[in-house]
This record gives structure tokens, C-alpha cells and sequence, in this order.
């Protein structure tokens, strides 16, 4: 039945359903849908992220990270910062002693959580990152980044769950290895039997590079491993070790002879840089020794997770001291296969 | 105030003369200074709390519980915040419109009456009083929005002055039909005139067929008159900023909102005496607490015209400018002159339970042939210039 005024009461009827219901929604939210937020938060879906953080077990000591730098390469907007810790001789240790991200720069793209071998990074779900300052206040230090499994667990079962029937699997592996080879990743391990290449003093004739040009680390390694290379016949002092670390801006540790691995010559190894595929790195390493070669298989992240830096691995499966060619995590399987094959065409497996 | 003077009279014989008088005048003035104001503020959060559970969300609910204090935190915002003149204004009209758009609403509350007897003035013009009061507040819309120099606040104010000329004009014909019944212009009169039975409540005019059509009638144009969603197009924020007000921040734009919301409330108040029986209800002859019971249903009433009116809002649209317009002189009049004929044959028929059957079927006729006449004019086929 029509008649002139219909629509309107009809109208009437819909709002009077919607006031009236309101009162009735006990938590439906089908009539009354407003989250008063500060209150009441929505759930969050499981696959939610805001920003990674850094997953310990047990206590924030035993954190899963060994500072490899893997994320801090990868990280597309170059948000992550790593310094790795060293004891008082200068013997890196396998955790980090800074780790700062800045949540201003961080896109939230989760790629240092895939890149991340060891299950040390992850996403969090916490939105609620608002600072009073724009620029230190932003920067999530590593006391702010550590969080723990449970928690881990807490906001992501699923993932977490699957990661911690990983790892576990993984320690079983390395446990049944153990009883052959104890102690096969352990830290504790002596660091590099073989010594390596000591850049004692620069080779002469080089060109300098002034130390305020405008280099970063990696293109002032590759320029002086260029440089030598080319052989430009020029008079001046090399690049100094302790010059290179102090531009890479990592805590400049005056490195004593009781750390012999990890600097590199002057001439640098120029296959020493993640940024480049296994394919590339072989290339460069065509004529080189074997050590050389076997250095260049590996993920080049310095990571120690084997128990070496990347120089003292490859030195001591060369010189015979380590037998076990699957140390490398951040390499995976890959490296493990390249290191076999090196190996045998070297005739010493 | 004459009911209080013969009340307390008595109490000040030795006291100076004028003392009773004075003190007659003062309490009717204090309490509609105090009390409809205070009324007006928990309008605007029980509007704003309403509408939002209309729209499936809180309303405000932040400013003590149940933002109970949400008034006050307005008030304040608004006493604080600048007060911008335009610089071409012409300042002291644009000064005087807000003050003249909040005085006849406070004077309209002067003949609406709470309780047996008790009504601020019991002016034996009561009703002519009302409306002509009323019309004066078209006054103010237009000094402001003239004063703003401002397209839009002009625009607002034309169509203000528009629509409150064409709505005043079915609406005191749908008031004459009562003051045809009732036989008096005073307010007090036409609530006694609603006197029958003992719950009092048969007796209102909203239950007689043209009674009724006079309600509908009397809340349309009161709506219209107080430029009330559906008719508020005088401020219509989408097509004119804020209509009249657009200039006004501050304290002023708070008094344009006061004169609005009390004019809403008073038109609420002269409908509730004039069609639901003023303060008629169950129980006002009971000695001694029966003046509180009356005065208890008159604001019960009050308040649910001023909910209805806030649930209006809630749902329809504003009507366009034409389609209010036709509304007004195609609908609204033909209706409330036929009105005032019924109550007229009403008055005259002897058997009223024959005049009530009667009646309702001539305004039934009369409103469905309207229907037909204002819905064929509606459907028009549509011819497109370039399209076809």
C-alpha cells in the first residue's frame, strides 16, 4: 500500500532500528561499530606487521642475532645499523653491540626478516610507535628491539611455531655432528690457525686516496683494489687498514696482531661484498689461490656464525684445520655445495 | 506571575508594596533565563548523542560520563575562540543579529504555560503574541546575513526569509482551527479547553481528525520557522557554507545556535499546549503535588517533541529549495484552510462521534486528492538536448 508520505516513515522505522540496536549490540559491532580506540584496540590479524624487532630466547643475552649484517645490506631504505661486539682484544664477539633501526626510514618491507638466516629478526605488530621528537626518539635501540620468543609466540603463533620446530630440528642436526666434531659452531672455537695476508706496510707506488674524498666504504675498497690492480705508478703512502675502518664508521678498533683475520689487504678482495651473486664472485677469483677461491664461495657477511670470519674460515678449510664445509648459514646450501666442488678439483677431499 | 503575586502577597502585608510585585516578576524571568537555556544545552548532547546512535557510533562521550559536560566544553571553546568581523562588514548590524536572533525566543517562553495557572504571562492575545514574535526572529537571520557581506551568507538569508514567510502562513491557519475550538487566544485557556475525563487525556485536539491534521500541520511549519533539518536550507552547509551564520565565529555563532535551539524548544512548547494538552495528564488534581505532576508532563511532552524533532533529523533530507516552496502553498495551505472549514463543521455538528467519522473523511479525501495531484506533478519525463 502506497500513499503520499510513505518513504519518509519507512525511513523513521530504519533509524529508530538503528538507535534501538545500538543499545543491543553487545559487542557485535553489527549496529554499534565504533572501537573507542585508546580502550579498545581491534584484533590484529595474525599477518599484521608494523616493525621488526629481534627475538632472544629465554634472557635478551641469549639473542638470536650474530650481528652478520645480512638485513643491514638488504635492507632497501638502509634503515638497520650494526656494530658488531668485541671483547677487549679485539676478538669479534657473535652478537651485536648496536643494532639501531630507524622506524622513520623503515618501509615495514619485511626483506631483513627474509633475508635473515639464524630467525634473529621479525616482524612485530605494535602500531603504537609515536614519538615527541622527529630524529633520536625514532631510532629503536637495541633494548627496545629485543623481544622475547614467548612473545614472538604471543602475537604470531602460526610463524612462530614453525620457526621454533626449525631451529629445533636444526639443533638436533648440529647435536648428532657434535659427537663426531664437538663443537662445531660453538664461539668459542680459536680463531683462524692460518694467518692471513698481513698488509704490513702499503705497497708502494700508489695512488692515494685523500681521506676526505667522498667515498664510501665499499667504493674506496673497490678504488684501491682497482688502483693496484691497474698498477698506476704513483709515490704516496696506501691506504691504511685502520683508515678504512675509521670511514666505514664502525668502532675503530685498533686491531692487534692476535686478530689476524678480517682486514683486508690494500688491494682489497674485491669478491668480498654480499652485494654480489656467487657467479660474480667466482669470476673474480678465476686465478686466485684456493683459500681465495674458497673465501669467495661464502656469503661474505663476516658473520661468524661458523666460528670464523670469512678470511679465517676459508683459510683453515684450505689449510685442512676444519673439516666441515657447511658452517656458513648465511651462504645455505649453496655455499656449502661450492666449497664441496672446490674442494675436490683441489683434489683434497 | 499573577498566581505567584496572589501567592506570596499575603506574606509581605507591612512590607514596602512593590516588594511582592517586584519579586512576582523576577521568578518567571530567572526561571526562563535559567531553566530553558539549560534546556538548550543538554539539547545539543542529547541531539548529537542521538544522532550518532542513529548513525551506528557514540555520540560524545568524553567530557565527564556520558559526556555529561560536553555542554560546558563547548561553551567554553566558543568564549574562547576569536572573533573575526569581516573587514567590509557592516559592523554593528553584523554586531546586533546575533543578540536580536536569541530575544524572541526567550520572549516566546513567556506565554507557555508548565502548570495550572502557572505561566510566566497570561497574555488573553497569547497565541497572536506568539507569532508575532516568532516572525520577528526572520529579522536577525537576514541583519546577518545582509551585514556579513558575504554571497552566501546572503543567499542563506534570502532563503530564510523565504521559507519562513511561506511556512508562517499554514502554520497560524493551522492555529487558528484551535483558537476556532478552544474559543480564546490566551494559552492557559486553550489548555483548559483540552480538559476531559479524568486522566485527562482524551480531551487533547491531537485525538479529533482536524486536530490531528492541525498537529502535523503546526510541526511542519514550526520546523520550517526554526530552519530545522528537513528545512534547513537557510544553512545548508553543502550548497551555502553556513547560510546567514557563515561569518559569525565565537560567541556570536553561539547565540545564533541559542536563538535557533530555543525558538526549537519554545515552538515545541506552544505545540505541546496547543494539540498534546499542555500540561494535562494523569493525576494533576491530586491536592498539593498535583501543580509538580502537571508541570512533570508538560516537560515530559516538551521532550518528546524535541526528541521527535531530533529523530526527524536523524532521517530525511533537506527538501530542495522548489520542492519546499510547492510544499508550502501547493500542500500546506490548501490543507489548513480546508482545516479551519472542518473545525468550523466540527463546532456546529451535534453528535461528535458522527462529526469525528465525518471529518476524518473529508481531511482523508482532501489529503489523498492533494497526494495525487502534488505525485502527477512529480512524474516528468525527462528530455535530454543532446543526448537523443
Amino acid at each position: 500500500m502506497g500513499f503520499l508520505g510513505k518513504g519518509l516513515f519507512q525511513g523513521m522505522a530504519v533509524t529508530a532500528r538503528n538507535f534501538v540496536g545500538t543499545y543491543f549490540d553487545r559487542g557485535t559491532r553489527e549496529k554499534l561499530v565504533t572501537y573507542q580506540y585508546p580502550e579498545e584496540k581491534p584484533p590484529l590479524p595474525e599477518n599484521s606487521r608494523s616493525f621488526p624487532f629481534l627475538v632472544y630466547d629465554g634472557t635478551p643475552d641469549a639473542m638470536r642475532c650474530v650481528a652478520c649484517k645480512i638485513c643491514e645490506t638488504e635492507c632497501p631504505p638502509q634503515c638497520i645499523y650494526i656494530v658488531m661486539d668485541r671483547d677487549e682484544k679485539g676478538k669479534p664477539q657473535q652478537r651485536p653491540k648496536v643494532f639501531d633501526i630507524d622506524i622513520s626510514v623503515c618501509m615495514q618491507c619485511q626483506i631483513c626478516v627474509e633475508v635473515c638466516p639464524f630467525e634473529a629478526i621479525k616482524m612485530d605488530n605494535d602500531y603504537e610507535k609515536s614519538q615527541y621528537g622527529r630524529f633520536d626518539d625514532l631510532i629503536e635501540h637495541l633494548p627496545d628491539l629485543l623481544k622475547s620468543n614467548e612473545y614472538y609466540n604471543e602475537i604470531k603463533p602460526t610463524e612462530a611455531k614453525a620457526v621454533d620446530a626449525k631451529l629445533k630440528a636444526e639443533a638436533e642436526k648440529k647435536a648428532k655432528k657434535g659427537t663426531s666434531k664437538p663443537a662445531a659452531a660453538a664461539p668459542a672455537k680459536p680463531a683462524a690457525p692460518a694467518p692471513a695476508p698481513k698488509p704490513a706496510t702499503a705497497p708502494a707506488g700508489k695512488i692515494t686516496i685523500p681521506e676526505d674524498a667522498p667515498f664510501t666504504a665499499e667504493q674506496r675498497a673497490w678504488l684501491a683494489g682497482f688502483l693496484s690492480a691497474g698498477g698506476v705508478a704513483t709515490s704516496g703512502t696506501g691506504v691504511s687498514p685502520v683508515a678504512v675502518a675509521e670511514t666505514t664508521g664502525e668502532t675503530p678498533v685498533p686491531l692487534p696482531e692476535a686478530t689476524p683475520a678480517a682486514e683486508a689487504p690494500a688491494g682489497g678482495w674485491p669478491w668480498h661484498d654480499p652485494g654480489l651473486g656467487m657467479s660474480q664472485r667466482m669470476d673474480l677469483v678465476k686465478a686466485a689461490p684456493l683459500a681465495d677461491k674458497l673465501m669467495a664461495a661464502m656469503a661474505q657477511t663476516d658473520c661468524h656464525a661458523c666460528g670464523y670470519d670469512c678470511r679465517g674460515y676459508a683459510d683453515a678449510i684450505a689449510a685442512g684445520s676444519e673439516t666441515d664445509l657447511s658452517l656458513c648459514l648465511p651462504g645455505e646450501a649453496e655455499t656449502a655445495k661450492k666449497l664441496e666442488e672446490l674442494m675436490k678439483e683441489a683434489g683434497k677431499l | 506571575m499573577e498566581t505567584i503575586y496572589q501567592l506570596i502577597a499575603g506574606w509581605f502585608a507591612g512590607k514596602p508594596e512593590w516588594l511582592p510585585l517586584a519579586i512576582a516578576i523576577a521568578v518567571p524571568i530567572l526561571f526562563i533565563v535559567g531553566v530553558y537555556p539549560a534546556i538548550f544545552a543538554y539539547t545539543t548532547l542529547v541531539e548529537r548523542k542521538a544522532l550518532g546512535r542513529v548513525q551506528n557510533r557514540y555520540g560524545p562521550n568524553r567530557v565527564g560520563r556520558w559526556g555529561i559536560l560536553q555542554p560546558l566544553a563547548d561553551g567554553l571553546k566558543l568564549l574562547t575562540k576569536e572573533d573575526i568581523v569581516p573587514r567590509d562588514a557592516d559592523k554593528f548590524t553584523h554586531f546586533l543579529a546575533p543578540v536580536i536572533a536569541v530575544i524572541p525566543s526567550v520572549l516566546l517562553f513567556a506565554i507557555v504555560p508548565i502548570a495550572p495557572g502557572l505561566v510566566p504571562v497570561n497574555l488573553n492575545i497569547g497565541i497572536l503574541f506568539a507569532f508575532a514574535i516568532s516572525t520577528a526572529s526572520v529579522l536577525a537571520l537576514f541583519m546577518g546575513g545582509w551585514a556579513s557581506r558575504n554571497k552566501f551568507s546572503l543567499l542563506g538569508a534570502m532563503r530564510a526569509v523565504a521559507q519562513v514567510v511561506s511556512y508562517e502562513v499554514p502554520m497560524v491557519l493551522a492555529a487558528v482551527a484551535v483558537v476556532m475550538a478552544a474559543g480564546s487566544l490566551s494559552t492557559l485557556d486553550i489548555v483548559k479547553a483540552q480538559t476531559r475525563g479524568g486522566l485527562e487525556i482524551a480531551g487533547w485536539f491531537v485525538f479529533q481528525p482536524w486536530g490531528f491534521v492541525g498537529f502535523v500541520l503546526f510541526a511542519i511549519g514550526a520546523m520550517a520557522e526554526s530552519a530545522r533539518t528537513p528545512f534547513d536550507i537557510p544553512e545548508a552547509e553543502s550548497e551555502i557554507i553556513a547560510g546567514y551564520h557563515t561569518e559569525y565565529s565565537g560567541f556570536k555563532f553561539a547565540l545564533f545556535q541559542l536563538g535557533e535551539y530555543l525558538a526549537a524548544i519554545a515552538m515545541a512548547g506552544i505545540t505541546v499546549t496547543m494539540f498534546l494538552g499542555g500540561y494535562l495528564g494523569p493525576g494533576i488534581h491530586i491536592p498539593y503535588i498535583g501543580g509538580f505532576i502537571a508541570a512533570f508532563w508538560f516537560f515530559l511532552k516538551l521532550g518528546c517533541m524535541i526528541l521527535l524533532n531530533i529523530w526527524i533529523r536523524g532521517t530525511w533530507p533537506r527538501v530542495r529549495v522548489d520542492q519546499l516552496m510547492g510544499f508550502a502553498w501547493k500542500v500546506l495551505l490548501p490543507m489548513s484552510i480546508l482545516n479551519i472549514a472542518v473545525v468550523g463543521l466540527w463546532h456546529f455538528m451535534g453528535n461528535k462521534v458522527l462529526a469525528w467519522g465525518v471529518t476524518a473523511a473529508i481531511l482523508g479525501l482532501a489529503f489523498v486528492i492533494l497526494a495525487k495531484i502534488s505525485a502527477a506533478g512529480n512524474i516528468e519525463k525527462r528530455t535530454y538536448r543532446y543526448a537523443n
